[in-house]
């Protein structure tokens, strides 16, 4: 177990030995992108691999035309470096073209100035080497610039700027293996800032700092990631009459939903934070309900709470016995959970019954316990999209008649002879599950949240655009749950 | 009389026989469907669902020393639907739920924070930069 000591690292330095003696530039990368991303600068440079111009490997640096004495006209520029003693090098040659009057290299250095934040930082630039190449000589040079002793071994933070000067004709200059002596501290992360002079807090030692951390004082949890929203809920809304059609009011039983999923530094699920509100049953059956994590084996659980399966057998870790993938009971009668009011059917559905508050539910599905990983292994967050998540009612006690959402694969436990009787056309070897000749489900998940029908109000009564959304395959009204101008009849909302 | 009062006696025992008899509700198989709804034709691959799985594509940016830092995919009213520790060189595909509606997810990366748009289900992020030809 990790003891939870004041923990300094520095985070994003993870490799050993990463302070590297030298600071390289090649152009092997072919794509000047890559180096501008980890922060090099270029102004008047590309990168060339054409056999006549490259000076070494596969690509070289190429500049433009030559016509200007300036520092920044054509230039390569270092990321922010500790520089460290000897000699900047590095090899070049002047492109064979007339009336090349004058080329040359100018070397300077550049401190990091905390307070000048228009100029990213750049302090006032210092040249320290100047070099006048022999317009003549079309050889291959190696440019050798002592560093000054004014900034070798510093603490301090310096870029280093070379520049390419020169005036006549359009000849370019190329130029490769670039050695800058010294160390590389520039975070591509963050802007190309200088990495963190002071070292990151990271109270639990779990890699991720503090200010990142969701729980700094837990060694096994850092983030959480929402579905539908961080305090939003979907809602299930479910017909109980399957494998028989039903009034299609869709609230037999109607549940909220909100899902948590919490990881740790290494991306791995440590709880998946269920809540549940139980909104109303118009129903005579006290219906079941529960979820499957579709592809998540049932041993890669380490404990369940906070649900109420009631009698029904689960296995020693929480999740439903003799199920190759995780099964979660959430509970086994929902009128056990919210007591019938004895006015209309069931609860909640009948206005002329009382409002009954709706009942919350929270379960926590435990993958890593303290940082034991269970004998199935971990689950990451990746596996764990909510799209596993694979909801269903069973109906009034009966385990065996299960009721998903269409397409969705039934558990083991379900009775497979009910499949294609009744009005039910499922054929789970094709995938084909809880519809109906024409294709209607017995369930619906809307994860914007809904606002379900009073009892016996079919649903398309209710909403004025279902059957639009329904017979366009979701590709109109897909908003019809909204409550906008005469998208629904009020009255037969409850 | 007394014929009387046994008949009498008789019939009120039969009543509240007949009174006091609890008759549960069936399970109510007998619902009449809706008609409309069952003569719609829906189409078979229709999944009825107001959310989408989206691919989130990410390139990563080959880095001179390892850079780690906190990746965050977020809908645009700042909803996180992915929050890990990620290598800013590593190349990573991931699949998130969002509602239908949604047309861009927001990357947030250390000081990047950048608006992606969704198309065909599909969204894509580099860590390496666009750069022009006249990039300073």
């Amino acid at each position: 177990m990790k003891t939870k000591l004041l923990s300094i690292l520095v985070f994003i330095v993870f490799t050993p030995g990463v302070a590297l003696s030298q600071v390289t530039l090649n152009a092997e990368s072919g794509n000047r992108a890559i180096e501008v991303g980890n922060c090099w600068q270029f102004a008047g440079q590309t990168y060339t691999s054409l056999t006549s111009e490259v000076l070494s490997g596969s690509f070289s640096l190429i500049s433009g035309q030559m016509n200007s004495f300036s520092l920044t006209n054509s230039f390569i520029k270092t990321p922010w470096m500790k520089i460290g003693s000897g000699n900047i090098t590095f090899i070049a040659r002047i492109g064979n073209q007339p009336n090349t009057v004058a080329r040359g290299v100018r070397v300077s250095y550049i401190p990091y100035n905390s307070t000048s934040s228009s100029t990213g930082f750049e302090g006032t630039l210092t040249t320290f080497y100047t070099r006048d190449f022999n317009v003549s000589d079309l050889n291959t040079v190696t440019v050798i610039a002592p560093i000054p002793a004014a900034i070798a071994n510093s603490t301090s933070l310096y870029k280093i700027l070379v520049s390419f000067v020169g005036q006549g004709g359009s000849g370019k200059i190329m130029s490769d293996n670039y050695i800058f002596p010294g160390t590389y501290w520039s975070n591509p992360s963050n802007s190309c800032q200088p990495l963190p002079v002071v070292v990151v807090t990271d109270t639990d030692g779990d890699g991720v700092p503090d200010a990142q951390d969701e729980y700094p004082n837990d060694p096994y949890r850092a983030y959480n990631s929402y579905f539908p929203g961080q305090t939003s809920f979907g809602t299930l809304a479910f017909e109980d009459n399957w494998p028989l059609k039903g009034d299609y009011d869709f609230n037999d039983v109607v549940i909220g939903y909100n899902i948590k999923t919490i990881t740790n530094a290494a991306n791995q699920v440590v709880d998946l934070v269920a809540s549940f509100r139980l909104l109303a049953s118009g129903a005579s059956f006290s219906n079941g309900f529960g979820f499957q994590i579709d592809g998540i084996a049932a041993n890669k659980v380490s404990k369940v709470t906070g649900n109420k399966p009631g009698t029904m057998p689960m296995a020693a870790n929480g999740v439903e016995v003799g199920q190759a993938f995780a099964n979660i009971i959430v509970f086994s009668s929902f009128f056990g959970e919210m007591i019938r009011p004895g006015v209309g059917i069931g609860v909640n559905t009948d206005k002329a019954g009382p409002y009954i508050t709706p009942t919350n539910m929270q379960v926590v599905v435990n993958f890593i316990n303290n940082g034991v990983i269970p004998p199935g292994g971990a689950v990451t967050l990746g596996q764990l999209n909510f799209s596993a998540l694979n909801f269903f009612i069973f109906v009034n006690g009966d385990r065996g008649t299960e009721i998903h959402l269409p397409d969705r694969m039934p558990t083991e436990r379900v009775n497979p002879s009910l499949f294609g009787t009744g009005d039910d056309t499922s054929n789970p070897g094709a995938g084909r599950t809880y519809k109906t000749a024409n294709n209607m489900p017995w369930a619906i998940n809307i994860v914007q949240g809904f606002d379900y029908t009073i009892e016996k109000a079919a649903i398309n009564e209710a909403y004025n655009f279902f059957i639009e959304w329904a017979i366009s395959g979701g590709s109109s009204y897909a908003n019809w749950f909204l409550n906008l101008p005469g998208y629904r009849n009020a009255e037969l909302i409850y | 009389m007394i014929t009387i009062i046994k008949r009498f006696v008789i019939l009120m025992i039969g009543s509240a026989l007949v009174l006091s008899c609890v008759k549960l509700d069936p399970p109510d198989r007998s619902i009449k469907p809706n008609e409309k709804l069952n003569e719609i034709s829906v189409p078979g691959n229709f999944n009825w669902s107001t959310s989408m799985n989206v691919e989130v594509s990410i390139t990563g940016l080959p880095t001179v020393i390892e850079i780690k830092n906190t990746l965050k995919i977020t809908l645009t009213d700042g909803t996180t639907l992915y929050s890990a520790l990620h290598k800013m060189s590593e190349n990573i595909k991931i699949s998130l739920t969002v509602p239908n509606e949604t047309s861009s997810l927001i990357i947030i990366y250390g000081a990047t924070q950048q608006n992606i748009p969704i198309v065909d289900k599909k969204a894509e992020f580099s860590f390496i930069p666009v750069v022009t030809d006249d990039e300073v």
